[in-house]
């Protein structure tokens, strides 16, 4: 069945908002495609449900603007904008039956109840839940009432739909099938989707972009495998999975390829962050970028010694004795030669430069 | 009963039945049986004023003797002897009707303290509360009055219970609180006559009026108005109830999740079809609590009607104090009181009813 909205862009223009003294969110500007589905990606506190406060128009940004569809927002009220928000816990309404949920938008402008239900109906068929309609709230499951929470926000013809980490209250796999479901019900309806979680997984799988955020701060802004392989500073190389951090200096920089100095030795990366000779830095390298090599021909070699390793199922973590008690660790897929590999044994760990990101020093995710 | 028992000790469990059973017999049962028992018997209490009263003229008439016994003997001390018998003869008679009337005397008193002590059984007295008219107006009117007051209670107290609960941010909502609260550690009878001192006719209402021009607070005819009587009272009675009512309901929207406030505005809501749609539900057994206290309190009043009326209204209880106080017809006061407890438990199921709330939810 189709929705017919077109989703909006949503512009945010240095958006920042203060809340007495604390900055919750400072110069917010990016702008989100009609029909994307975006995700703000960071750690509690870093300002993402705030920004999902500032679209939806619970608050106003103290400073900047916030523009649906071209038109500022300014003073206009959650119940005026075109965007309908899905909160963490739902809040479905338990006094009500599952249809009368859904079709509240409608009954709040003023649709009879022959034509509510029927369109009830019709959504309970795109979330997978006919036959639930006269049902309590309360007699659904998590995943159930989660999609009745979607079904809600979608009868009102939403422009943007907003969701503020829904599935976080779900365990693994049901949450892994919700990924699934969100995603496709996105494409089918083409509404905009601004999607704020603290899980990369989440993030990267069902994104067409991400904005990495901490401590109100956009740090990143890019396709799911664009923020992965190409992180623009150390947040998002230590939030957005596991990474290997080598701290140094600049020794030498050409062609793009920044030699850092480090305790390990020289080792060289990409200079996407165009450091000069004489800057701290730190060179990331992803875990399954790095080799267990013995003579072999690498840009980069450390030699060092196998610490203890994880058995995680499919693929091995490998932990490779490291400077000031930072670990080295190696992904490898589990092809059995992991069983060679005991702690003591000497190693030599080695990654391309294609393979490492120089990076200035600054904030790190934290372990 | 055993894990009950196990879990607190038998001296603890003995001490919790032993104190509850207490509570329900002595508190609830004996008083309700006894009231109700009364309800069954009464006195013939004309009689009783009527053989008193008898009494009462027959001692008078018993002086009226002595004195005409005296005289007669005093006139036999000085008459001549030829009147002598004739005197002698009427005082005889004198003598006689006094031992006849001493008789009497001594068989009306043995009636009397026979009747005062004896008991008819019957439905007398409940005869006598459906036949009478006026009070059976009185009781209609205090029905309807206290409704009245359950009524405009809630609709003046449904905002402040939801703004206490939903919107005051937490120092404000506590400060409110306490203000609501501080005029209940003044005794009950001190407020209404402090509500007597704003309505009447050279009160505090007036005296405000007065500085508009609206009224003229000296003149002696006509007299200022005061606001005493049927509005008065009503006034009175949400004043003095109010956190009755206040309470419940704040007790029950305080636990509605903000969220679904919110989500209902996201979906578009005014605020009318937020408040329709989802508050009031969900406050659903903290009206009718509320509203079963101000009604029960309204309708069992006494203070407040008899102070506030200015002698203009008449509540149920008053015309119960009378039997009770006045009479001393303790057995109709009893009736009364028994029909003033069926009017409230029929209103509290009648609530129950239209509310849809069970027992449960309002111990809640």
């Amino acid at each position: 069945m189709a929705i017919d909205v077109v989703g909006m862009n949503v512009d945010l223009d240095a958006a920042t908002m203060r809340f007495g003294d604390f900055t919750a969110v400072r110069n917010a500007t990016l702008q989100i495609n009609a029909g994307e589905f975006f995700s703000f990606l960071g750690p509690s506190g870093c300002g993402k449900t705030t920004i999902l406060r500032m679209v939806s128009g619970f608050i106003d940004p103290t400073e900047g603007a916030i523009r649906i569809g071209g038109e500022d927002m300014r003073g206009i009220g959650p119940n005026k904008r075109p965007t309908a928000l899905i909160f963490q816990n739902l809040a479905l309404f338990p006094l009500m039956k599952v249809w009368e949920n859904i079709a509240f938008g409608l009954e709040v402008r003023g649709v009879d109840r022959v034509s509510r239900r029927k369109r009830a109906d019709e959504l309970l068929d795109l979330i997978a839940l006919d036959g639930q309609a006269d049902k309590m709230v309360s007699e659904l499951s998590g995943g159930q009432r989660q999609r009745v929470a979607v079904a809600r926000a979608l009868a009102v013809e939403p422009a943007v739909l907003l969701l503020d980490e829904p599935l976080s209250a779900l365990d693994l796999k049901l949450r892994q099938h919700m990924r699934a479901e969100l995603r496709s019900i996105q494409k089918r309806t083409g509404v905009t989707f601004v999607y704020i979680t603290h899980d990369q997984g989440e993030a990267l799988t069902m994104s067409d972009r991400v904005a990495v955020m901490s401590q109100g701060v956009i740090q990143q802004v890019g396709a799911g495998d664009d923020i992965y392989n190409n992180p623009t500073t150390a947040f998002v190389a230590t939030f957005v999975g596991e990474n290997n951090a080598l701290f140094g200096r600049v020794m030498e920089t050409s062609e793009g390829y920044a030699l850092v100095d480090t305790v390990f030795g020289p080792l060289r990366g990409r200079n996407t962050a165009h450091l000069v000779v004489g800057d701290r830095a730190v060179v990331f390298v992803r875990p399954e970028r790095c080799l267990l090599v013995d003579g072999a021909e690498v840009d980069n070699r450390i030699d060092s010694k196998i610490d203890h390793l994880d058995f995680e199922g499919s693929f091995v973590n490998l932990f490779v004795r490291g400077a000031d008690r930072r670990d080295l660790v190696v992904n490898r897929p589990n092809d059995g030669s992991y069983k060679t590999l005991t702690p003591g044994k000497a190693v030599t760990v080695g990654f391309s430069a294609d393979d490492a990101v120089v990076l200035a020093e600054g904030e790190m995710a934290r372990e | 009963m055993r894990d009950f028992v196990r879990r607190y000790g038998i001296a603890m469990t003995s001490y919790i039945f032993l104190a509850c059973g207490v509570w329900v017999i002595v508190m609830i049962l004996v008083p309700q049986l006894v009231m109700f028992t009364y309800t069954f018997w009464y006195q013939d209490r004309n009689l009783v004023g009527e053989l008193y009263n008898e009494i009462d003229k027959s001692y008078a008439s018993l002086d009226d003797l002595d004195a005409a016994v005296e005289d007669a003997t005093d006139r036999l001390a000085k008459a001549a002897s030829g009147d002598k018998p004739a005197i002698e003869g009427a005082r005889d008679a004198a003598v006689q009707r006094r031992a006849d009337l001493e008789a009497k005397i001594k068989q009306l008193e043995t009636r009397y303290e026979a009747e005062k002590k004896r008991i008819y059984w019957g439905m007398r007295n409940y005869k006598y509360l459906a036949s009478n008219e006026d009070h059976r107006i009185v009781f209609i009117k205090t029905i309807w009055a206290s409704v009245l007051v359950t009524v405009l209670a809630l609709v003046f107290c449904y905002p402040i219970a939801f703004y206490l609960a939903k919107v005051a941010p937490g120092e404000k909502a506590a400060l409110l609180m306490l203000g609501l609260i501080v005029p209940y550690w003044v005794n009950e009878l001190l407020r209404v006559f402090a509500w007597q001192m704003i309505l009447s006719g050279r009160g505090v209402l007036n005296l405000v009026l007065s500085l508009f021009g609206l009224v003229d607070i000296n003149s002696f005819n006509p007299p200022p108005p005061n606001y005493l009587g049927n509005g008065g009272v009503i006034v009175g009675m949400i004043y003095a109830y109010i956190l009755f009512m206040v309470f419940p309901l704040y007790n029950t929207i305080e636990t509605l999740d903000r969220n679904q406030i919110d989500a209902a505005r996201d979906l578009g809501a005014p605020w009318w079809r937020i408040h329709w749609r989802i508050v009031i539900p969900h406050a659903k057994p903290g009206i009718a609590v509320g509203c079963i206290m101000t009604f029960m309190l309204a309708a069992g009043s006494y203070a407040v009607p008899m102070i506030l009326s200015g002698g203009r209204s008449q509540w149920f209880t008053q015309i119960i104090y009378t039997w009770t106080n006045d009479t001393q017809d303790m057995n109709l006061g009893a009736t009364y009181a028994l029909a003033l407890l069926l009017l409230c438990i029929v209103f509290i199921m009648a609530l129950m009813r239209l509310f849809r709330v069970s027992l449960e939810d309002i111990a809640k």
